[in-house]
């Protein structure tokens, strides 16, 4: 019947956002301890589901040149994650962690904000590890500045992934220099999405 | 005496965040890598009383360079320091051979810690 298809929808949508929930306290905590907690006012992240093509609107507009720093985590659960930001919170991250007021573009500058894409990332992986019982052994950070649609349409290059059900997970801190706003996005392969859910439901037990 | 540090780690960030810390500490940084394979190469160039690996890089991931210095070397004191703080790859790297295993980010005195109880 068309309501228990509906609910079985929902359902998985609910599951999903489970996902989202699940790593991003621990990612941000994670970023939080980079940047000195005594210096940090950590908000509430907010997780919401989105389909891709609606993703650069989400982001400050289509048109806005922002940072990507991606990964992908390969295997039978599969998805990439990538971690955008503006191109001011960027150079905050910069100015914050490394003291220098490097361009986002040159070696220096990029090299911060791959190991801050690499940590908070690596730190969502582990409490999804935890929750789940699985490793998951992603690629090395890359890293691109472009407008949202390129930087997925490079992240996302050959893949097939499930594009009805991207995660984005809005952070923001406000620091000593200024507010960091970053988005994290979760996308699974369209192969794993199944599993992933199933996955949740099995060890969602608290 | 016993203090000089190779370092690997794929980010010129990290590896200049852990130069300050070590040269502050009285340790002498010999040599960087950038990956796990130029971590083995300079391993067997330099051999460094201590050795700091990061897991998630390109080209040679860093457990796989623990296993290689390990057989060239088995008296290789490594100490990992890494993003991936999953339980079951901290067991790996402490099977092939690591010391100890930081996860980042890390305060300066985890590490300095970590290097001195390696030392003896």
């Amino acid at each position: 019947m068309g309501d228990t298809k509906t609910t079985s929808k929902e359902f998985k949508l609910d599951v999903l956002k489970e996902m989202g929930n699940i790593g991003v306290g621990n990612a941000m905590t994670s970023l939080s301890q980079m940047l000195n907690f005594a210096k940090v006012e950590m908000h509430v992240p907010d997780v919401s589901l989105s389909p891709l093509s609606d993703i650069p609107d989400l982001l400050g507009g289509a048109e806005e040149i922002i940072v990507g720093i991606y990964i992908k985590s390969p295997g039978a659960v599969s998805f990439y994650m990538v971690f955008l930001l503006d191109l001011e919170s960027a150079r905050a991250l910069i100015k914050d962690l490394a003291g220098a007021d490097a361009s986002v573009e040159e070696h220096f500058g990029r090299s911060v904000l791959l190991e801050v894409g690499n940590i908070v990332m690596a730190a969502y992986l582990n409490a999804l590890s935890h929750m789940t019982n699985l490793t998951f052994l992603p690629t090395p950070p890359l890293m691109a500045v472009d407008m949202a649609g390129a930087i997925l349409g490079t992240v996302l290059a050959d893949a097939h992934v499930a594009e009805d059900h991207v995660l984005v997970l809005k952070t923001a801190f406000a620091t000593a220099t200024g507010s960091i706003e970053g988005d994290f996005l979760i996308i699974p392969d369209v192969d794993s999405l199944d599993l992933i859910v199933n996955l949740l439901l099995n060890g969602a037990c608290p | 005496m016993g203090r000089q540090v190779l370092i690997t780690d794929d980010t010129a960030f990290m590896r200049m965040t852990l130069r300050n810390i070590l040269e502050k500490n009285g340790y002498q940084v010999v040599g960087e890598a950038e990956d796990g394979q130029y971590a083995v190469d300079k391993y067997r160039e330099l051999r460094p009383d201590l050795v700091t690996m990061d897991i998630t890089m390109p080209r040679m991931d860093g457990i796989t360079a623990i296993k290689k210095i390990m057989e060239f070397d088995p008296q290789a004191k490594i100490v990992v320091c890494s993003a991936m703080g999953q339980k079951a790859l901290v067991i790996e790297a402490l099977n092939a051979g690591a010391r100890d295993f930081i996860v980042k980010p890390f305060q300066a005195e985890r590490i300095i810690n970590a290097l001195q109880k390696v030392t003896g």
